[in-house]
């Protein structure tokens, strides 16, 4: 999810929000990776054995990225949207922290989806046919049907990715968001 | 929902046979062991032999991936790229030993990964545990301007040679193989390694002769041993025989028992290099000819490299040589991270990796630009980096704008910035201090004046970045992963309790070098907080250069001014006070606690005999299923093959090595069943199975077959435990 934050984002301010998290949520979360001085790398990195948590700076903007790992259950639409959830959850405890910058907002028009599984779905036509019809479920239930645009990641050395795109950006918030997905 | 999912089986079958039963062999033995049919100290030595290491954080894998030489294509970065983002955490990390490396890996992800590996020709067998690591080679072998010769096709040629061999896999600990193209420079590091191949010629009847010089037993680590020099010369028709041979003592000799002490480099010190050398050398007189050992020598007589381009010149007069070049920011990166290669006309361009690390998109982005400015190649380094060889020189401003646009051209290579660190507490269990994190540190502060700079001296010829005359390397614990001991300034992590907290200190080594491929190693000088360790390197910097006299490098200098000075003036970093910040270690905003547990790569010996009798049971499990598909001939294949499996293991107690191709039953009557030593009924199934034709046999007659073999793999594991002194099962 694409976020509004300053250009001078300190990557710094997720080691110790991570470092609490980390404590505060038990023996799920693995540990935090600090990948700082990486350019168009991940800044600092939640792992847990279900899911990763972080800043993605790849093409040059900044947005939080969320990737599930197991456990997600039911149809390919069932499983974006619990994906979906895990991302706007985390965002907005992310985006209510102190520490981090109080004029970063959450883009919640602006999303990106990823299979990250290229043996199970490689980014082929084929695939895209199956996938399409769930992703357009999905992104119903957050935006309204015909309410977006979506843009299939056309180099096939990618993974499967989309870019969707809410027609209306007017008003929408994480809250929002989480409430459509429940 | 349907997805069309591909079918993988069809897709795995493309890979060449062996391959692929090696990984399906793994992937049973995962399930097995998940299943708890294996010993987990079996199943430990067995997945580091194929790169699955246990990162400190519980139930999570770090994944090693062997590159031999360091050489990769642009296909391979390409699918390690794509492999790190769907199986880790989209970063790539070099080591040390040129290898990569993938983090929070799931185990189960582990067969899949190794496959697609597979494809394009990289395997990770043997990246970890006790067997030979990855052969690693100076990366400018071939172009350098000094070297004697390209030791790339015997470097290679060992790599291939020593992977699964048979003597290659009874050893109490690791055994590391580095090839260095000559003897004076710093990047092939072949005087601290279990064996070490230095190029040299010499010259006999007018004609020069190409061969090496060896090095044996070297090492870093806890107790850090040089290398001692074995031969001044062997011809390269004989280093293949001479680096099994070794293997062959090593295994035979080297210690089993006490892990701290068994690498070669206490067996080479505990017989003296005299003696070593006289067994090695009566082992390699028995050794029966291989082929092997000459046949990759006519290619590589006959091998270069070529380049994608013509060679040139780079025309300075020109500030626009392509359109939108920095032409300040091009020179500081020319300068910091461009060499020439002795073909005139081109360059050798490093990327300079902070802290080793490269993200999925830069390694794929590196992949295309390989292809057009080389041949598609890229080495990783010793130092963590990579580096492009074969760059026309006229590519070079391209390039640089290439390299730009993936955040991969800062001119840090091989300057004071560029520091070797291990994993430390990030990933190790071994850490005691973060590595890393004091490295994370130190990078973010060169960033900082680059970036206020540009690169650019006062003269604006580009030369004004930092410094090349002081190498740092630093180690979350004695270990040495990091390589401190070579280092002008090597850090290692420990640390100190004091009242009712630890805080977290660095050890300060000063005077290694990795000239004259590590020739000589440094020594501690003081303990310092960590938190106070980057300030220690500013502070040996302006003592150097307040006090160095007459052109004297750092090591002459601080030799002179002697320990009692150093130490002094370092005083100040060592006092523990109460602030907080002595309680935080580098980049880690929470109180340090010490938590260190055992390291696998030190862990319990697990022996061949082990791994054989493991390998029958596997047998008979395969035996199993493959009755249950009605596969009958497949089933008592396989019950056949664990009983010899299981006799292997009991004769490898007797000092058999498998490359010795032995009759199995011959000896296993002989010694066992004759002698009483195994059940004499039980024996007799596997005497009378080899009588069998296999091809004709019967569902029934299979069935008692696979039974009789159970009985005989659980009586081997009776002798075998009888014999240990306590049963492995």
């Amino acid at each position: 999810m694409a976020i509004d934050a300053p250009s001078d984002l300190d990557l710094d301010v997720l080691l110790a929000i991570f470092g609490r998290w980390r404590l505060e949520e038990g023996e799920e979360v693995i540990d935090l990776a600090d990948y700082a001085h990486v350019d168009q790398g991940p800044g600092c990195l939640l792992v847990s054995h279900r899911w990763q948590f972080g800043i993605d700076q790849g093409g040059g903007e900044v947005g939080l990225f969320y990737s599930t790992r197991k456990d997600l259950k039911g149809s390919l639409a069932e499983r974006f949207a619990q994906a979906i959830r895990g991302l706007v959850t985390k965002s907005a405890r992310l985006l209510a922290e102190e520490e981090f910058p109080r004029t970063a907002k959450a883009r919640c028009e602006r999303l990106e989806v990823i299979a990250n599984d290229r043996l199970l779905l490689p980014n082929t036509d084929a695939s895209d046919a199956a996938v399409r019809p769930e992703l357009d479920t999905t992104f119903g239930r957050l935006y309204g049907a015909d309410s977006f645009q979506v843009e299939r990641e056309t180099d096939p050395s990618r993974r499967l990715g989309y870019k969707v795109l809410a027609k209306s950006a007017s008003g929408l918030s994480l809250d929002d968001l989480e409430k459509r997905l429940s | 929902m349907s997805t069309p999912a591909p079918n993988l089986t069809e897709r795995w079958a493309r890979l060449p046979e062996a391959v692929r039963t090696e990984i399906d062999t793994y992937e049973t033995e995962l399930h097995r062991f998940l299943s708890g049919q294996v010993v987990e100290k079996v199943f430990l030595e067995f997945r580091l032999r194929y790169g699955t290491y246990g990162q400190r954080q519980p139930g999570i894998q770090m994944q090693r991936i062997k590159i031999p030489l360091g050489i990769l294509n642009a296909e391979q970065l390409e699918c390690l790229a794509d492999c790190s983002e769907e199986y880790s955490d989209a970063i790539s990390h070099i080591t040390t030993r040129q290898d990569i490396q993938f983090h929070f890996v799931n185990i189960l992800d582990t067969p899949n990964l190794f496959r697609r590996l597979a494809e394009v020709g990289i395997t990770t067998r043997e990246a970890c545990g006790n067997t030979v690591r990855n052969v690693t080679a100076c990366p400018y072998v071939g172009v350098c301007q000094d070297e004697v010769f390209d030791v790339t096709p015997h470097a290679r040629a060992m790599a291939y040679f020593l992977l699964r061999h048979p003597d290659a896999q009874n050893f109490g600990r690791k055994f590391k193989v580095a090839f260095s193209g000559c003897a004076q420079h710093h990047c092939g590091l072949a005087r601290m390694h279990d064996f070490g191949c230095v190029s040299r010629t010499r010259e006999v009847n007018g004609k020069l002769e190409r061969g090496f010089e060896i090095f044996v037993g070297g090492g870093l680590g806890a107790v850090p041993r040089q290398a001692k020099l074995f031969s001044e010369f062997v011809p390269p028709e004989e280093v293949l025989p001479l680096g099994q041979a070794i293997a062959r003592v090593f295994a035979a000799l080297g210690e089993k028992k006490s892990r701290a002490r068994a690498r070669m480099k206490f067996l080479v010190e505990n017989m003296g290099i005299e003696k070593f050398r006289e067994r090695v050398l009566q082992e390699r007189a028995k050794l029966p000819e291989d082929p092997l050992w000459t046949s990759y020598l006519k290619e590589a007589e006959a091998a270069t490299e070529k380049p994608l381009k013509e060679g040139a010149t780079i025309d300075w007069t020109q500030q626009k040589p392509v359109d939108g070049v920095k032409w300040p920011q091009f020179r500081a990166w020319y300068h910091g991270n461009v060499r020439p290669q002795k073909q005139e006309g081109y360059s050798i361009a490093t990327i300079y990796l902070p802290l080793g690390d490269i993200t999925a998109d830069q390694l794929r982005g590196l992949g295309q630009v390989s292809r057009k400015y080389t041949q598609g190649t890229v080495r990783t380094t010793v130092t963590q980096n990579l580096i492009l060889r074969w760059v026309s020189n006229a590519d070079l401003p391209a390039l640089h704008q290439d390299l730009e646009k993936l955040d991969l051209a800062l001119p840090l290579a091989d300057s004071i910035a560029d520091i070797t660190a291990c994993p430390g507490t990030d990933s190790c269990k071994l850490g005691i201090a973060s590595s890393r994190g004091l490295a994370g540190v130190l990078h973010q502060e060169y960033v900082t004046r680059l970036k206020q700079t540009n690169g650019a001296s006062a003269e604006g010829n580009g030369a004004g970045g930092p410094r090349k005359d002081i190498v740092v390397k630093m180690s979350g614990c004695f270990n040495s992963c990091g390589q401190h001991h070579i280092a002008n300034i090597g850090f290692f992590g420990t640390s100190k309790r004091q009242g009712g907290k630890v805080a977290p200190l660095f050890q300060v080594i000063l005077g290694g070098t990795t000239k004259n491929n590590a020739s000589s190693y440094g020594l501690m000088v003081a303990k310092v907080a960590a938190h106070h360790a980057p300030a220690v390197i500013h502070k040996l910097e302006n003592i150097y250069d307040s006090e160095k006299q007459n052109g004297e490098d750092f090591n002459a200098c601080m030799e002179r001014l002697g320990k009692a000075r150093i130490n002094t003036e370092l005083k100040e970093f060592g006092q523990i006070g109460e602030e907080d910040a002595f309680y935080h270690d580098n980049r880690q905003p929470w109180e340090y606690i010490k938590h260190v547990e055992a390291g696998e790569c030190a862990g319990e010996v697990v022996t061949h005999a082990e791994f054989l009798l493991d390998e029958a049971e596997r047998l008979v499990f395969e035996a199993t299923l493959s009755l249950e598909a009605d596969k009958t001939t497949e089933a008592a294949q396989s019950a056949c093959k664990a009983m010899v499996s299981a006799a292997d293991a009991l004769l490898s107690t007797e000092g058999l090595l498998l490359s010795d191709k032995y009759d199995t039953l011959a000896e296993f009557r002989t010694r066992f069943q004759e002698g009483g030593r195994f059940f004499v009924g039980v024996g007799e199934y596997f005497l009378k199975a080899s009588e069998l034709d296999l091809t004709q046999i019967s569902a029934e007659r299979a069935r008692k077959l696979l039974e009789e073999a159970n009985l005989f793999v659980e009586e081997a594991h009776v002798v075998f435990g009888r014999m240990a002194g306590s049963a492995t099962k």
